[in-house]
């Protein structure tokens, strides 16, 4: 088990314990933009920003295919992206749909992937204090923070809803949509009384609006 | 039934005083109808009654949560005196603690003097490690992050914890997560520890840890439970709260013992003081068959 919370990094190697996370957003964002920048029939250039995030990956040592697992997560993400975006693009004219349609997965595949790469080489708690070193919008950060603690939470109470209706379900078929919508509303529900219970708690205790955390 | 006369308030002023709080929710629930209490300085405390009593509500009012609300116009509610059977507007604070109103003016550092521990610790720990958690409190009262750190440092070591500072709180077992709530609330240097049913969910072993833990804790502790036999042990007054009102208030064990007073409002005698009952009665019909004796 990891000592540091948040989601579990996918390497410990040096360069992920030597370089502030405040460097590796800031990297990972202007290589974003590079990728968005480079013009949509550039495959060299594209190519040459994919090798130069394989060999990040080589040297953290993460292994390609927790990245790719992940990465096949975004899949439909990109896919509709790409094509709604191909669709609308001027380019269209000039490169066609399709080539257009490519171009575009294969930049929003890139800047996935740095994305992952980077939530995989840190603590999601260290990448928290990165962007509150960054000046992000204090809410956007507190917003994640607090997501990444009770999401752990809303799984352990989606399964016992889940469990609890399989419990009263006695034939053997998938989840009817009915179903699966009211066990969605349902913990919409008991989100939003959490968060009020949480809120009580963290008035309870001098909250005054201002997330105070002790890495500042 | 009020038993006043026999109930161990100090004849100092109250450190917490609740005088004629009423509460209604949303849903028009009348949850408080004009509860009266006072509580001096060092007494443990002991709230019971059924579900739905208002134990919970009246915690809230202790540090201005439940109130504040309806400010905020999250709920609407009355928190007036009560007149014949109307609410009327209050004009004025109906909880004092340690002498302070608690109200819009002084809600800061009634909360400060409030330390109040949920009864889910998953609604309390929203940090994501422990120490952050416990640290939260004390960074919001103004102390710096080493300060805070070392506070937290030092009330995570009185509940047996410190090394589960770097851990998520989610990794913790229930018990643990319960300590570490309370390690949270005494990090903010409480007047009053307001506790909603502190003992619900835990283990036999972890029960008993946190009782010795809550015992060797001074203070006012105002404790809201079903555990009767935790009562027995930590609290000489109880007050015993149905429909929103105080139907009793005096030493323990006469409240406890009187098992008509209990049933009749959805409580039952704890299982000591039920065989000591029961013992008692053996030996008084032993007593009154002499040489029947086996």
């Amino acid at each position: 088990m990891s000592s540091e919370p948040g989601i579990a990094p996918l390497t410990s190697s040096w360069p992920s314990r030597l370089i502030d996370p405040r460097a590796a957003i800031a990297l990972a964002t202007l290589y974003v933009v590079a990728v968005v920048a480079v013009p949509l029939a550039w495959w060299r250039t594209l190519g040459g920003l994919a090798l130069g995030l394989a060999f990040v990956i080589g040297v953290l040592g993460i292994t390609p295919r927790a990245i790719l697992g992940r990465w096949m997560g975004l899949l439909l993400v990109v896919a509709f992206i790409s094509g709604t975006a191909a669709f609308a693009s001027a380019e269209r004219a000039r490169l066609g749909l399709i080539p257009t349609a490519l171009a575009m997965a294969a930049k929003s595949a890139l800047a996935a992937a740095t994305m992952l790469t980077l939530t995989s080489a840190y603590p999601f708690i260290r990448l928290l204090a990165g962007l509150r070193g960054l000046h992000a919008p204090g809410l956007f950060v507190d917003s994640l923070y607090f997501m990444e603690r009770f999401r752990y939470l809303l799984v352990d109470e989606l399964d016992r809803m889940m469990i609890a209706r399989r419990a009263r379900t006695f034939r053997r078929s998938s989840l009817a949509w009915g179903l699966l919508t009211g066990l969605l509303g349902g913990l919409f529900l008991r989100t939003l009384e959490r968060s009020l219970r949480v809120h009580d708690a963290m008035l309870s205790r001098g909250w005054t609006g201002e997330l105070k955390v002790l890495d500042e | 039934m009020k038993i006043d006369a026999r109930a161990p308030k100090a004849s100092l002023a109250p450190s917490v005083r609740v005088s004629r709080l009423e509460y209604t929710y949303p849903d028009g629930r009348h949850a408080l109808r004009g509860i009266d209490l006072a509580i001096a300085a060092e007494e443990s405390v002991a709230l019971v009654g059924p579900n739905g009593a208002g134990k919970s509500t009246l915690l809230l009012h202790l540090n201005g949560i439940l109130p504040g609300k309806a400010r905020r116009g999250v709920f609407t509610h009355s928190h007036g005196l009560e007149a014949g059977s109307r609410p009327i507007a209050r004009s004025g604070p109906a909880v004092w603690i340690d002498g302070l109103p608690v109200d819009d003016r002084n809600l800061r550092e009634a909360r400060r003097k409030v330390g109040l521990l949920f009864q889910d610790p998953d609604d309390q720990l929203f940090c994501n490690t422990v120490l952050e958690d416990v640290a939260f409190g004390p960074r919001n009262l103004g102390m710096t992050a080493d300060q805070s750190r070392r506070r937290a440092l030092d009330c995570l070591a009185r509940v047996g914890l410190t090394e589960a500072a770097d851990r998520p709180p989610h990794h913790l077992s229930f018990g643990e997560r319960r300590r570490v709530g309370l390690a949270g609330v005494l990090a903010c240097d409480p007047v009053v520890l307001a506790l909603d049913e502190p003992t619900a969910n835990l283990d036999p072993r972890a029960r008993r840890r946190f009782i010795e833990l809550l015992g060797g804790i001074s203070g006012i502790k105002l404790i809201a439970t079903h555990d009767l036999e935790m009562v027995l042990e930590l609290c000489p007054r109880t007050v015993l709260l149905d429909g929103g009102k105080v139907v009793a208030d005096g030493p323990t064990r006469s409240i406890l013992d009187d098992a008509v007073l209990l049933e009749k409002h959805g409580l039952e005698r704890p299982l000591s003081l039920e065989l000591r009952a029961r013992f008692a009665e053996e030996r008084r019909a032993w007593g009154e068959a002499p040489g029947d004796t086996p």
